[in-house]
């Protein structure tokens, strides 16, 4: 015979059962999800203008920020900002393959300024995150900002599926939760030679923060695909790293870097890398935004410019180290 | 003859200073284990209990790096106080007590168990209370573990380890390796990803975007029966598994024979044959004054058991006490030179008959071994199948192999390429190495160490068969040995083997389904005993780029 009062395995079991029931109710995991927010950048700042500063990362994205309109157009206070760097391999920073954290932090630091209330930076690695977060500095650069979450969104739980309502090649993908859990994208990619889109810049970066990749490759026209994802991922502010570029042997490397010490901003991001894409040699020879495929598939789409004729370009250079 | 007035059932036979020093021993082990990852810390002694084992070093003989001098600690320590190794420090050994806790008990609460329902309280409640380990006593299967430790060491002797995956350290470093931490890490994720919601509404963004990447690992079941083995079978009689088949205590037990330290009996035994029940090891001689020292384990659970404090543990001549004659000695039946050199000549048939022509075995061999690994010949006699570079590996793309390679290199490290790629930045799996099978090796040599080299399928891959812009071995490859030419008007991926240092990265991102299009093959490893790898690919006219040297 039990006593009504002592704990039986039974009532432990069926306790613990209906705890796990009130935490699973509880987390919102399941019916209750939030309703869809919109990726898409709400186009803040000034559309037409491409700011290209020549100089040291912390005064040359000063300038930048400045030239934009500030940083407090994007972020305002108490905002939460995704940052989406390239940080997919285990590279140090002067391989040209992984955004350079200088870059990274001067932008963490500006987002803190303007009242950020909570900085995620977040990127899907191709390898090892522990590794990636080590040997690009990245982990360092972001060290005692208790506003920073570096996350390595390696797990697919972190990722939810999304309908491409104008998407040709790709109909839906999963992308990364935080993203419709933050108010401002700011994309901060390395500028760099890609062996199957010829370069890899902003647009090309977006596919950091979705979930399956490979499929891009296999079953889809990848520079339409691209263009698909533009469509319902854009940052609302694109600052190429192009501090140093990597114009051949990316997106891994190694390969050849060349010095360019020089940040790249905009509002619209087909502009900003279709100018960056002019910007440099790239294999030994120049190239037009109408020789990317991808970047003219998303001109096509309505996402953005590539005309440089078009575009408010100002170009500035700061002195410095 | 009446028991002293001393209430025995205060102290089980266990006694609490070995429970303490075998858990502290045991979370030892775990803990070493545990941080037995990338990236590796110069200040923490990995593979040190693996180490710690003499048959490790009978391995590691014919490897490198061989830490004999602790080896022979183990030894000499049997030599001064028995086979203590096995009470107090042998991490199977205490799975193996607290799983026959568990057996012992329910063995109590059988029919035969006294009319309360409840287990005996105390020794003197009869026959079957509890302590009573002898419930099947199989004295000639004594002889097993012999045979074990003899074709152990022939077998490692003359070039293949594979009888290692009895040793206990191994098997308990395999067991945590393939069923453990797998289980740990599902049980965390379990909770991480349960809480992950309730702290994003916290605020708490730290913990709401921890993560626990959870490891899959071959042969997970063949371990996990292993195990359940080893513990079940003490349903037949408590550490069944030491008294009659674990090598390593064959091993002590030689030496224990002569051990100073030793269990003596004064004439104050009353012949009650308390201890003889209480015995785990089934030690205690016909005659409870004697001892079958090889199989003494000095657990001491027989002096807790003495109504009369007849026993102690000590040197021959005991300093104090009613000391007429030692009634001790030390019984050889334990012992069997029989059954041991029977073993080796097993081991050598054994080794003999696996190894028909090495030099083919070698060759046909299709197994990619982690870089650094010496020669496939001293690889299989270096290699004690623990799975510690298993456990430490970052990507795991290092797996034992499974039952499909053959039972001779069953539980050896292999890359799995398609789970995983080889991290060209990390060289943990040699430095955990206990035996040197795996060379430690700095970075820029270990990037050298070639384990294969990439073949591109034209057949199966869709750049070739269906013109698709599929450049994923391209974007992978950290020596950039994929080149693309342009073929029919298309591009087409080729790989330039000098430059593939066979790191498998390509094999892991191939999109093609099934079996990838392109494949890491053993063709072009570099297996050096010792010397410089980077010299060797000098020598093969290959250039490796790895990423350092462009800064």
């Amino acid at each position: 015979m039990t006593n009504e009062s002592t704990l039986t395995r039974r009532r432990f079991l069926s306790s613990l059962i209906q705890g796990a029931l009130l935490i699973g109710a509880s987390s919102g995991h399941s019916a209750a999800a939030p309703p869809l927010r919109s990726a898409v950048s709400k186009k803040r700042g000034p559309p037409r203008r491409i700011v290209d500063v020549e100089g040291p990362p912390e005064k040359a994205l000063a300038v930048l920020l400045e030239e934009l309109g500030g940083i407090r157009q994007f972020v305002t206070p108490g905002a939460r900002v995704l940052i989406k760097p390239n940080m997919s391999f285990p590279n140090p920073p002067g391989m040209a393959t992984t955004t350079d954290p200088r870059v990274l932090k001067a932008i963490i630091l500006a987002c803190l300024d303007a009242g950020a209330s909570r900085i995620m930076v977040a990127d899907h690695p191709m390898r090892s995150w522990e590794l990636c977060a080590e040997k690009t500095g990245i982990r360092s650069a972001c060290a005692g900002i208790k506003e920073v979450v570096l996350l390595g969104a390696d797990q697919e739980h972190w990722y939810r599926r999304v309908a491409l309502d104008r998407g040709v090649e790709l109909k839906e993908t999963k992308v990364l939760k935080a993203l419709f859990a933050s108010d401002v994208l700011i994309n901060v990619p390395r500028m760099k030679s890609h062996s199957a889109t010829t370069v890899s810049l902003g647009i090309k970066g977006a596919m950091g923060l979705i979930w399956e990749r490979s499929t891009f490759h296999v079953r889809m026209d990848l520079n339409e695909a691209i263009a698909d994802l533009a469509t319902c991922v854009q940052a609302d502010l694109t600052v190429l790293d192009g501090t140093s570029v990597l114009t051949e042997g990316g997106p891994l490397g190694p390969g050849t870097v060349t010095e360019l010490r020089c940040l790249i901003g905009g509002i619209d991001p087909v502009a900003v890398d279709a100018y960056g894409v002019q910007k440099v040699a790239w294999y030994g020879r120049p190239f037009a935004a109408s020789d990317i495929p991808h970047i003219v598939a998303c001109h096509r789409r309505g996402l953005g410019e590539i005309d440089l004729d078009r575009m408010d370009i100002h170009r500035t250079k700061v002195q410095g180290l | 003859m009446k028991p002293s007035t001393r209430t025995v059932s205060t102290r089980s036979p266990h006694g609490r200073l070995r429970w303490t020093v075998q858990a502290v021993a045991c979370a030892t082990f775990v803990y070493i284990f545990a941080v037995t990852t990338y990236p590796s810390v110069s200040s923490i002694p990995y593979g040190i209990f693996q180490k710690i084992d003499p048959l490790t070093a009978l391995a590691a003989a014919r490897g490198a790096g061989l830490w004999l001098v602790i080896a022979l600690a183990t030894i000499l320590v049997t030599f001064v106080a028995g086979r203590v190794f096995c009470s107090y420090f042998c991490p199977l050994g205490f799975f193996i007590d607290l799983v026959d806790l568990i057996l012992g008990k329910a063995r109590t609460q059988g029919p035969a168990a006294n009319e309360s329902g409840r287990p005996a309280e105390s020794q003197g409640a009869g026959h079957e209370g509890r302590g009573t380990n002898r419930r099947a006593s199989f004295p000639r299967a004594r002889h097993i573990k012999y045979w074990v430790l003899g074709a152990l060491c022939a077998g490692t002797l003359a070039g293949t380890s594979a009888l290692f995956v009895l040793d206990p350290l191994s098997l308990s470093t395999r067991v945590l390796t393939v069923v453990a931490y797998p289980l740990w890490a599902a049980c965390a994720g379990f909770v991480v990803t349960t809480i992950g919601p309730l702290a994003q509404r916290f605020g708490w963004t730290g913990l709401a975007y921890t993560s626990v990447s959870q490891p899959v690992f071959q042969t997970a079941l063949e371990n996990l029966v292993m195990l359940v083995l080893v513990g079940g079978l003490g349903v037949f009689s408590a550490r069944f598994w030491c008294r009659y088949l674990c090598p390593l205590g064959a091993l002590l037990g030689i030496f224990s024979r002569g051990s100073i330290v030793k269990r003596r009996v004064t004439d104050a035994c009353i012949r009650c044959g308390r201890c003889e029940r209480a015995c785990p090891m089934d030690a205690v001689g016909e005659d409870p004054r004697t001892t079958i020292v090889p199989e003494c384990i000095a657990c001491e659970a027989c002096l807790r058991v003495c109504p009369v404090d007849a026993i102690a543990f000590g040197p021959a001549k005991p300093a104090a006490g009613p000391t007429t004659a030692p009634a001790w000695k030390a019984s050889t039946t334990g012992l069997s030179r029989r059954g041991f050199l029977g073993g080796v000549g097993l081991g050598v048939c054994f080794a003999v008959v696996a190894r028909v022509n090495p030099e083919y075995a070698a060759r046909a061999s299709r197994l990619i071994r982690p870089p650094g690994a010496i020669p496939e010949s001293e690889f299989l006699a270096a290699c004690v199948r623990c799975g510690l570079c298993v456990r430490s590996c970052l990507t795991h793309t290092l797996q034992p192999a499974g039952m499909q390679s053959g039972l001779l290199v069953w539980g050896t490290p292999v890359h799995v390429m398609r789970l995983a790629g080889c991290e060209q930045q990390c060289n943990v799996c040699g430095k955990v190495c206990p035996t040197g099978a795996i060379r430690d090796l700095p970075l820029r040599e270990r990037q050298h160490a070639k384990v294969g080299t990439a073949v591109i399928s034209q057949a199966r891959c869709v750049a070739w068969r269906r013109d698709q812009l599929c450049l994923l071995c391209d974007e992978s490859c950290p020596y950039n040995a994929i080149v693309f030419r342009t073929v029919d008007g298309h591009k087409r991926p080729f790989v330039d083997e000098s430059r593939c240092n066979g790191c498998g990265m390509c094999e892991h991102v191939c999109p093609v389904e099934g079996e990838a299009a392109i494949v890491v093959y053993r063709d072009g490893e570099v297996r050096l005993r010792e010397g410089s790898y980077v010299e060797a690919l000098r020598h093969r006219r290959i250039t490796l780029q790895p990423q350092q040297d462009r800064l």
